[in-house]
């Protein structure tokens, strides 16, 4: 039988390779990806089975790249492995369409059941998450989260990049658009979301998880 | 007459109230009545009046040389040595000779006066009169001056008065003395002065003492009392056996007296007067009076002032240090906060990584060895608990030096999740609350007070034993405050342990940076309550 073709996100090259070698003899590890937006084009290239994401990425957070991989490749199963244990975290990330849910420290433990759940079909939440994260699921979502969830894909990568303190060239050379085209992005977002200056927005990403901390 | 009061007081001052000198005063006035058959029976009148007293001594004034009491040892004084015309003193007598110094006032004048060239001379008509005028014109004009002399001497007081008015203001004049006037009235010489200077518009100098203080600028003068204090030395030395004739006669001194109201009155530089100048009824400024005061006071003042100024300088080196070390441990605030979050982003974004890729292999390796090897796996299992705990501790580290949430979610969020996290791993019910707070607050303010928050969970836990505590952040117009209240066993503020904290010290730091404050309640046994308040200008 061909194994699995395993794509790995995580901007920590250490945790890649550990991971790497650890899936190696059951799955097929096509890939590593460093950052959110190079995890988009090798997804798009590759079409992996399964990809195992970091929620902490520069360029594109795990979470944004789970939602534009979800749209683009619903087949592509998505798990979520990271370092944060807050529990707000979980609801987003299977929202976001993630189907499991682990953390870094424990992977070498569940990532491999975890793996075999999502590839049956079945969902994956690490019992070492805490009662809290039922109870955040249980929750549902704040208002400013739908708000943010309002936004476009393309308008959440602009605030990403803008937050990371890129540049308007640099954001309209990565996401390959015209530099017009990212100014009108971001001041369609400010106005969206009634914010006036730079550190507003970088407030904004970070309360909405567009970035990590 | 004034002269020979004044003989007489300056006799007293040195013999009278002694016991054993009995004196006896008789006035002869032989200045006034100068005729002399009506003098030789006055005397004859006087050595029966005394003829069984048994006088020891006898000193007259004015009385011209000749035996009074026939034996009785004499001193004479108040006449000139020109009485004597030639002749010798009497047997057993000596005398203090009177000599009116013409010469050394008109020099003194002159020096006080030295563009002046008329000069007037006041005499009268009695015999004592001419006798001084004459001796004035023996030295006039004195060698080396130019002056214009004139001599009223025939005028009646009247007439000299309404011409005084006229002379020139630079105009010496030396009144001598009149006893008779022209018109033939007789006066007591220096009951005139006063209404001479009155008219006068020239200084007008004298001969005797007696005249300074009447109106007159001064002059070398004859002092009648001193007179008579020479003559009752010499009779002093008589009744001591002293033999009269051996003890030769002396003249008196003339010695240079003057008015300065007069000398003020006609712009005299007291510089010009001769050496050894007395000037009398000097009025004296207030600076000459109360030199030594005003000085003192001064001095005073201006050291009082120096030290003002001192004391003033000081406050400011005061005030610009406390300034400086104000900025300084503001500085020294950031720097610690700068480098606490520089650690903690290290142990955030290096150790903890590292940490949760050791938890990986070590679970790897766990999981890789046989069902068989129990033992070790167990091993691994516990390190590896160990390693995700040390993890989770650096984690937490990392999130006390610099709260990310605090940072990014502002200083409600961030406060709520340290209560939260405190309460929940140290088991306290802490209720965290908040009311009417602004939406933005400053970054400096939220650190504040989320070290302050952090301080006084951080003292709940170690210190108060308390099981519930209530935090609280209220927003008013002026101020945020923040109240945390425990129900803990409390301590005494005033203890040296409480006061000797650092973290207590660096709340109010923090705060006085800020503007703020803090006030701390506490008791034993009655809980501890903290209010932090910062204004809202900032």
């Amino acid at each position: 039988m061909k194994k699995p073709r395993i794509l790995l996100a995580d901007d920590h090259v250490l945790v890649t390779d550990a991971l790497k070698s650890m899936l190696e003899p059951a799955y097929d590890v096509v890939g590593t990806a460093s950052d959110g937006r190079s995890l988009l084009e090798m997804t798009e290239k590759l079409q992996p089975d399964l990809i195992v994401v970091d929620v902490g990425m520069p360029q594109l957070n795990g979470l944004d790249a789970t939602r534009q991989i979800k749209r683009l490749l619903p087949r592509v199963k998505v798990i979520i492995v990271t370092m944060n244990e807050d529990s707000d975290l979980v609801g987003e990330a299977f929202r976001a369409g993630a189907c499991g849910y682990l953390l870094k420290h424990s992977a070498a433990h569940e990532l491999l059941q975890a793996m075999q759940e999502v590839l049956k079909g079945a969902s994956y939440l690490s019992p070492r998450i805490t009662g809290g994260a039922v109870s955040a699921l249980l929750r549902g979502t704040d208002a400013g989260s739908e708000k943010a969830r309002e936004l476009t894909t393309r308008q959440r990568e602009v605030i990403q990049l803008l937050a990371e303190g890129r540049s308007m060239k640099e954001i309209a050379d990565i996401l390959t658009i015209s530099l017009r085209t990212v100014a009108a992005h971001k001041y369609r977002v400010m106005e969206m979301l009634e914010i006036k200056t730079n550190a507003e927005l970088y407030h904004y990403a970070v309360k909405h998880r567009i970035v990590s901390v | 007459m004034p002269a020979e009061r004044a003989v007489d007081s300056g006799i007293r001052s040195i013999l009278g109230n002694k016991l054993e000198i009995q004196l006896y005063g008789e006035h002869l006035d032989t200045y006034r009545f100068s005729d002399p058959k009506f003098q030789a029976e006055q005397l004859a009148w006087f050595r029966n009046k005394y003829r069984n007293r048994a006088i020891d001594l006898i000193i007259t004034t004015g009385l011209l040389p000749q035996t009074v009491l026939p034996g009785v040892p004499t001193v004479f004084c108040g006449i000139e040595s020109t009485g004597l015309a030639g002749a010798a003193l009497p047997a057993n007598s000596t005398a203090v000779w009177l000599s009116p110094d013409v010469k050394g006032t008109l020099m003194a004048a002159a020096r006080l006066q030295p563009t002046a060239h008329q000069v007037v001379i006041l005499s009268g008509a009695s015999e004592w009169d001419r006798h001084l005028e004459l001796a004035a014109q023996k030295t006039l004009p004195p060698s080396g001056t130019n002056w214009e002399i004139t001599y009223w001497d025939g005028m009646s007081v009247e007439e000299i008065r309404s011409r005084l008015g006229g002379l020139p203001k630079d105009t010496i004049v030396l009144y001598l003395s009149i006893e008779r006037d022209g018109a033939g009235h007789t006066y007591v010489p220096q009951d005139l002065v006063p209404g001479f200077s009155a008219v006068s518009s020239a200084p007008i100098y004298g001969l005797s003492a007696g005249f300074i203080g009447l109106g007159i600028v001064g002059g070398s003068v004859l002092d009648f009392e001193a007179q008579g204090k020479q003559a009752a030395e010499i009779g002093r030395r008589i009744l001591r056996g002293e033999e009269a004739s051996t003890i030769p006669p002396v003249a008196s001194s003339s010695s240079y007296l003057f008015d300065w109201r007069e000398l003020r009155r006609f712009g005299l530089s007291e510089s010009a007067l001769p050496p050894g100048s007395i000037v009398k009824f000097a009025v004296f400024s207030p600076w000459q009076l109360y030199r030594r005061w005003i000085l003192s006071v001064v001095a005073f003042i201006l050291l009082q002032t120096a030290f003002m100024v001192y004391l003033l300088v000081q406050k400011r080196r005061r005030k610009r240090a406390e300034e400086e070390l104000v900025d300084l441990s503001g500085r020294l605030i950031n720097a610690q906060e700068a480098e606490r979050a520089r650690i903690a982003r290290e142990l955030h974004d290096d150790f903890s990584q590292r940490l949760a890729l050791l938890a990986i292999q070590l679970g790897q390796v766990s999981q890789g060895l046989p069902n068989s090897d129990k033992t070790v796996i167990e091993k691994l299992n516990l390190m590896w608990e160990k390693t995700i705990e040390l993890s989770t501790d650096v984690h937490k580290l990392s999130h006390q030096l610099h709260s990310s949430k605090l940072h990014h979610l502002g200083l409600l969020a961030a406060a709520k999740s340290l209560c939260d996290e405190t309460g929940k791993q140290h088991c306290i019910y802490i209720e965290f609350a908040h009311r009417e707070m602004p939406e933005e607050i400053s970054p400096d303010v939220g650190l504040c007070f989320f070290r302050i928050l952090q301080e006084a969970l951080n003292n709940i836990v170690k210190h108060s034993g308390a099981k519930q505590a209530h935090v609280e952040f209220v927003g008013t117009a002026s101020q945020i405050r923040l109240r945390i209240v425990d129900g803990g066993v409390g301590f005494d503020p005033n203890s040296g342990a409480a006061r000797g904290g650092l973290g207590l010290a660096s709340m109010r730091e923090r705060l006085r940076l800020l503007g703020g404050s803090i006030a701390l309640c506490s008791r034993p046994t009655e809980g501890t309550e903290i209010v932090a308040a910062v204004p809202m200008a900032h």
